[in-house]
């Protein structure tokens, strides 16, 4: 059971969220959640928090995050990284946990502050700081000193390091660029469903707010941060137009205005065990009734979705046309218009094992509050953000079946299914 | 029963070891019949028995002193003795005495060591200072000072001297003077401690280091101690004659600055210091004696010491105040996000309370964060905290518009703005919600919590909170039961005072509680000599110069008028005349001068300069005119005292010494003049009743109240037992 979720604003790294640290991210969100469940925290048996770039400075961010949202010092905690669909995982662990018998109650979600990804040393800089420190005169020491180049302190970014596929070393706008040309999408297209990414965020924003639990950026609490900043209503077409394709300057067509944007944010939803649940007196919006996550080619990860929803419909012996709602994770419009063909293809459904094909999604019934072009893509926080919206969706329309779903970097695809909850 | 303990061991694993009649350590544990080890006459004498059966243990290697009690080293010597002190010379020989016991401690045949576990205060520090060397614990309980110039004497078991003699005389002020309590590291790093010791298995770690203390027959802490006085500077500051002169002088001048004159005692202590400086220890401690006689003796000493008793009284629990326990687990929700709302979030996060600040306005909300963030963020600039501890803290905070969290909350602290519609507006929002066990605290200074409860279902939690602004400064809070509150209620709202480290004092729910209604007189008064043609910032001056923190013009600037006439009109419906709210108030916030929140009430306020505002010498008819200073404190303060005596008489407040406390604590009385009612009685009230009257006779609307009229006529004191 889905008792209920909260997030902290969606906000472009480097921004107001960017001395946040991903514990603090969390915390807040984990915090106003607690506040707003009418029920006693130390029935949390545990805490599962999906976070892709954990820092240097707190090993297992999740357990700092249960220390600081006042859960009891027995309650464990530890961190998931399943790269893109770390928030995902998280919630998919706390499901299983609770379907075993090993855990009532789970806060589960995810958290990242692009922002503090940090910028490295080569490790060329690092051996050789070892070997002098290993000196033991000072002609050793000397050089030791000599030894060191001016390529040693080159620093490397730890954030597109991050957005590298670590097997081809290609980037992942990269691999939404081979989709477009695969699949035969063009550059207007992608820049259109941008465009309709923004107008249903825009139009939601109501409802997206009720998601947000506003943070006071520490350590002087003089900022309040309560609105997402990603949707424009301002985008216009040709502007976006304009843009020059980023990743592949000449040929492309993926720009940045076309892809989602990096994000610091957090995410967590509580999940109960549904006899606790009632038992305490809760009113769930939605119940969990599985995941799937499925292995793809890496240089065409953004298909993931795709692998992914076939495993899980399959299982529960679904059609896509049965589920009502879809969130499937924009990491480039590139990527969902090449998920949408390929769900459309009676020859690539068919591989992935669908039964028969079950054509594009509806705009009606995919991401209508909006995605990650427009709210940004923390990470690690996504895939609880998808369920979390998912959720509160469904339940807002008197119930229904839907699907939270992603493509993550490395060739794997995600998938959650739900039912909404009527109130 | 023996208060020390003197046993010979060979091992230390637990309070008292086991006997080893062979053992190579001699262990002299204290452990008082009191709660606390306090060096009262019988401990004292107990110690001197056991010291003399020191030389019977031959073949042991030293003597280490520690306490049985745990976390709990000595608390220091008696407050009661040093309050009730009369006689100079039995004070003298009592210090004469206790001073030489300390110094056999280092005059034994064997070394001894102070193992300080917990509080090491005053006489119990001194004590430590006659050892050969101290070893401290880290431990959180651990503090290590001496305190004696807060009770308006200086450290008089040769503490000053021995002091001054291990430190240099600058390292000795720096102990004596800001009468801090520090930690073990810390006192490790000044010096007064040879060594810190974890506290997991401190007896075992604490014994290894006395074995290789005594294996170098202490070369090396002799070294350590030498080390820390090497340098010219030191040398020229501690060991020349002028160096000296110097140091005092500026110590002096800080002191005074600081005192105004008022507190003898860090002065004596300046003086003591620099002879012990240069004189001989016997010397030196002769005259440490002879000062710490004169002054305990003295009034100052003793009005500090009533003042501190009572604290002491009010932090332990009034005899016969409801008990109760504020629930750790639970968190605080605070409604309403102005000054004094954030004020108390500030207070609670900061002592682990998980804490809610709730407002209705998304502005108010960020206005108050900010002030929290600001307030924890300037505890860490100065080092009070680490930025662990500020994260820390800052996490116990949550905030927004929503009315959530109330399952898990113990108690509600409602701070919105002081009108009797809205509070029991929030109050009626709050009802449904409230869990269980749960309290409602009101924080307001004038409305009355009878009616803020008043038909309201959960009434009986209903109880008032008032705290005083700025709420992390003033340590006085006036907990108010209203007419239906329950009394477990009371003792809740108690314990969370408690737990905030406030003061609580029982204040009846009448107008104005204590504070306030002492308070309006005075400032009444102010504002009448200013219409007599007195100049305004001369009367703040002479306030000033009698020991209140800021004068009655700059006060009601601080307040804000706006407050200040709400305040009397609520008093002048309920008390008639007397209270009657002075005309120019009135004028003044007509004008919108509301002191500094507008930049300009009786003084013009710009940044953090402030001139005495002058046009409002128009307002004032009568021609300049002066009055010699007493004159001027006695009519300002002669209202207070009776409206004290009547508060009294109706029994707002439980006992004299509780209102001396309360207008200490809450307003920054002069705490070396013990309160106004001890103040009173030191004067005399047929004086005051003298005056009271001859001022009533000549127009003034109050007449000496039946109370004061009574005990001046019988010769007789507020305070029966001082």
């Amino acid at each position: 059971m889905i008792v209920d979720g909260a997030r902290t604003p969606f906000v472009r790294a480097g921004e107001d969220l960017r001395s946040v640290p991903v514990d603090e991210l969390a915390r807040s969100c984990t915090r106003g959640l607690l506040d707003r469940v009418p029920f006693d925290s130390t029935h949390v048996d545990e805490l599962i928090l999906g976070c892709v770039a954990q820092p240097p400075n707190c090993a297992n961010p999740a357990r700092a995050v249960a220390l600081r949202s006042g859960l009891d010092e027995s309650t464990p905690a530890h961190t998931v990284s399943r790269n893109c669909a770390s928030g995902m995982q998280a919630i998919s662990d706390a499901y299983d946990r609770i379907r075993v018998g090993a855990s009532d109650t789970v806060l589960a979600g995810g958290a990242e502050s692009m922002s503090q990804i940090p910028i490295l040393f080569p490790l060329s800089f690092g051996f050789k700081l070892s070997s002098l420190s290993r000196a033991r005169n000072f002609a050793e020491k000397l050089a030791g000193i000599f030894h060191f180049k001016f390529a040693d302190l080159k620093p490397r970014i730890g954030l597109l390091e991050g957005l590298r596929d670590p097997f081809s070393g290609e980037m992942m706008g990269d691999t939404a660029e081979r989709l477009a040309r695969e699949w035969g999408i063009s550059r207007a297209d992608q820049d259109l469903y941008a465009l309709e990414s923004h107008r249903k965020a825009v139009a939601a924003e109501e409802t997206l707010q009720r998601e947000i639990n506003a943070l006071a950026v520490p350590p002087r609490l003089d900022r309040v941060v309560r609105h997402d900043v990603g949707p424009r209503p301002g985008a216009k077409l040709e502007k976006m137009a304009r843009m020059k394709p980023y990743f592949d300057r000449k040929m492309g067509s993926v720009t940045i205005a076309n892809s989602c944007g990096i994000t610091d944010g957090a995410a967590m939803l509580l999940l109960m065990e549904s006899a606790q649940a009632k038992s305490l007196g809760l009113k769930p919006v939605a119940r969990i009734l599985g995941s799937a996550f499925v292995g793809c080619d890496p240089l065409r990860m953004g298909l993931g979705p795709v692998h992914a929803m076939a495993a899980l419909l399959k299982d529960h012996d679904l059609e896509l046309a049965d589920i009502d709602r879809v969130e499937l994770n924009e990491a480039f419009a590139a990527q969902v218009l090449a998920c949408q063909a390929a769900l459309a293809s009676d020859q690539y459904s068919r591989e992935v094992g669908f039964s028969k094909t079950p054509g594009a999604i509806d705009s009606d019934r995919l991401n209508v509050f909006g995605g990650a072009i427009a709210l940004g893509h923390p990470v690690g926080a996504t895939g609880a953000r998808l369920i979390l919206t998912l959720a509160r969706q469904l339940h807002a329309a008197g119930g229904g079946h839907g699907i939270a779903t992603m493509c993550i970097g490395g060739g794997q695809g995600g998938a959650v299914l739900i039912e909404g909850i009527p109130s | 029963m023996s208060q020390w303990k003197l046993i010979r061991s060979s091992s230390w694993n637990q309070a008292i070891p086991d006997p080893d009649p062979t053992g190579r350590w001699l262990h002299l544990i204290i452990d008082a019949e009191s709660s606390a080890n306090v060096l009262s006459q019988t401990v004292l004498e107990d110690l001197s028995q056991r010291l003399d059966q020191v030389p019977e243990f031959a073949g042991v290697e030293a003597l280490i002193i520690s306490s049985a009690k745990n976390g709990h080293f000595i608390a220091g010597a008696d407050v009661k003795a040093i309050g009730s002190a009369k006689n100079v010379d039995q004070v003298n020989d009592a210090c004469r005495s206790a001073q030489d016991l300390f110094g056999r401690l280092s005059r034994l045949s064997i070394p001894s060591i102070a193992v300080i576990h917990g509080t090491c205060l005053g006489g119990g520090l001194e004590l430590s200072l006659g050892c050969t060397a101290r070893i401290a614990i880290e431990d959180p309980r651990t503090r290590i000072g001496l305190p004696e110039v807060n009770l308006g004497i200086i450290p008089g078991f040769g503490g000053t001297v021995r002091m001054t003699r291990l430190l240099g005389l600058r390292g000795a002020l720096g102990w004596i003077l800001p009468a801090s309590r520090l930690p073990a590291k810390v006192a490790h790093r000044k010096g007064v401690v040879d060594a810190s010791v974890p506290v997991e298995g401190f007896r075992t770690l604490s014994l290894q280091l006395i074995e290789k203390m005594v294996a170098d027959r202490f070369r090396k802490v002799k070294a350590q101690r030498k080390k820390r006085r090497k340098g010219l500077i030191s040398y020229f500051l501690d060991q020349t004659a002028l160096g000296r002169s110097i140091v005092c002088r500026q110590a002096t001048k800080s002191v005074r600055a600081r005192t105004l004159g008022h507190m003898p005692a860090p002065e004596r202590a300046i003086e003591v210091a620099r002879l012990s400086a240069h004189l001989s220890e016997k010397m030196a401690l002769v005259e440490e004696a002879k000062a710490v006689s004169r002054l305990a003796t003295g009034p100052v000493c003793r009005n500090l010491v009533s003042i501190f008793q009572d604290s002491e009284r009010v932090r332990r629990g009034v005899e016969g105040q409801p008990e109760g326990v504020w629930p750790d687990a639970k968190q605080l929700i605070v409604l309403g996000a102005g000054v004094m709302g954030s004020g108390v979030a500030t207070m609670a996060i900061e002592k682990s309370i998980s804490t809610r600040l709730r407002d209705i306005s998304e502005d108010a909300i960020d206005q108050g964060l900010k002030k929290i963030g600001d307030a924890v963020d300037s505890r860490r600039k100065k080092r009070r905290i680490t930025t662990y501890q500020q994260a820390e803290i800052l996490s116990r905070l949550s905030h927004g518009k929503e009315l959530v969290g109330l399952e898990r909350c113990g108690g509600v602290l409602e701070a919105v703005v002081e009108r009797l519609d809205v509070k029991r507006s929030v109050l009626a929002e709050i009802a449904p919600l409230l869990a269980k066990d749960a309290i409602f605290a009101t924080n307001t200074s004038a409305l009355s919590v009878t009616a803020i409860q008043k038909d309201s279902p959960v009434a009986d939690r209903v109880v008032g909170l008032h705290f005083f602004n700025p709420v992390p400064k003033m340590p006085l809070v006036e907990v108010i039961p209203g007419e239906f509150t329950d009394p477990q209620v009371v003792g809740i709202a108690l314990s969370l005072a408690r737990k905030l480290g406030k003061y609580p004092v029982i204040v009846k729910d009448s107008p104005g509680f204590l504070v306030n209604r002492l308070l309006l007189p005075y400032l009444d008064a102010a504002s009448r000599l200013l219409l007599k043609g007195l100049s305004g910032s001369h009367i703040d001056e002479v306030a000033r110069a009698h020991g209140l923190p800021m004068g009655p013009f700059r006060l009601m600037d601080e307040v804000g008028l706006d407050i200040g006439v709400e305040v009397q009109e609520t008093l002048h419906s309920a008390f008639g005349d007397r209270a009657a709210s002075s005309p120019i108030l009135l004028k003044m916030v007509q004008k919108g001068w509301l002191g500094k929140k507008s930049g300009i009430g009786f003084y013009h306020h710009r940044g953090k300069s402030s001139t005495w505002n002058r046009q409002l010498d128009p307002m004032v008819q009568a021609s300049p005119s002066t009055l010699p200073p007493a004159q001027i404190i006695s009519s300002l303060l002669d209202p207070m005292v009776d409206e004290a005596a009547r508060c009294l008489e109706e029994k707002v407040v439980a006992d004299a010494g509780l209102l001396d406390l309360a207008m200490v604590m809450g307003t920054g009385y002069p705490p070396h003049l013990g309160g106004p009612l001890r103040a009173a009685d030191a004067e005399g009230l047929s004086a005051i009743e003298k005056r009271l009257r001859a001022a009533h006779e000549s127009g003034a609307a109050r007449s000496p109240c039946n109370l004061l009229v009574d005990l001046a006529s019988r010769n007789e004191r507020f305070h029966t037992h001082s």
